[in-house]
């Protein structure tokens, strides 16, 4: 089973990734409280994705790929933009406390992708970058 | 998005109304910056009809924890639906903001300060 969506990297996109991946997941037959954890965190990776590494250009797509195989969803998010594997190494690395005292967010997004799914892989295949989402089911 | 800011007294109340993802969080960002500008240090933040958030919007709230802390005030948020409760949860927020079952309580903590 797999299914597609690509769309602009513009941020009120977002809303429409999460409607394909709610009825991709429900035709998937994911059980409802999976499903939400799947759609936040792939909304998390998308939105890193269009605002970080592409900085909102519309000219460049967001590419997204959903499958299932026994029991295991592997949703890959591919792009052309940059990643910063230092930035990506640092939010990871700030406390919710500092954020506060930094009057600060960043790094969020990244917390709430590796605490929702089971593996989560970032790499470059023919010169676009991969988010590699994995969940059991 | 939709959100609907409503001053009384010393205090806002901010609700929410849809989905809050990265596209809303700038809207809010501005409300509560204004907020703050204008003098009002306590927030309580009706979360019945905030069907979805991401880190964006729940961002835009811890980066004013320490400034509202810094003037004796604080966010409540009240009402949160299951899956936005668990957002919260999984970040550990609700260790560092109030929140309440309804707008009593809510109104009630923000004068706890």
């Amino acid at each position: 089973m797999k299914s597609e969506f690509t769309t602009p990297c513009k941020p009120s996109r977002l809303a429409d990734i999460r409607r394909f991946l709610y009825a991709t997941l429900a035709r998937f037959k994911v059980a409802e409280g999976v499903k939400h954890e799947i759609v936040l965190a792939v909304d998390e990776a998308c939105a890193n994705a269009i605002i970080h590494g592409n900085q909102c250009d519309v000219s460049k797509v967001l590419h997204l790929e959903v499958s299932k195989k026994e029991r295991q969803l592997t949703i890959e998010i591919s792009d052309v933009g940059e990643i910063d594997n230092d930035e990506l190494d640092d939010a990871m690395e700030k406390s919710l406390d500092d954020l506060i005292l930094e009057r600060k967010a960043g790094g969020l997004g990244l917390k709430l992708i590796y605490s929702l799914m089971d593996e989560v892989n970032y790499f470059a295949r023919d010169n676009r970058n991969i988010c590699s989402l994995r969940k059991k089911l | 998005m939709e959100i609907i800011s409503k001053l009384s007294e010393d205090a806002l109340k901010i609700s929410l109304i849809g989905e809050l993802d990265a596209n809303g969080a700038i809207n809010l960002d501005r409300i509560i910056s204004k907020a703050i500008a204008d003098g009002y240090y306590k927030i309580a933040v009706d979360c019945r009809q905030l069907e979805y958030i991401s880190s964006a919007g729940l961002g835009v709230f811890i980066s004013y924890i320490s400034e509202l802390k810094s003037h004796n005030g604080k966010f409540v948020f009240y009402h949160l639906r299951e899956n936005v409760e668990s957002v919260f949860n999984i970040l550990g927020l609700q260790k560092v903001v109030a929140i309440t079952p309804d707008f009593i309580q809510a109104k009630n903590q923000l004068h706890e300060v």
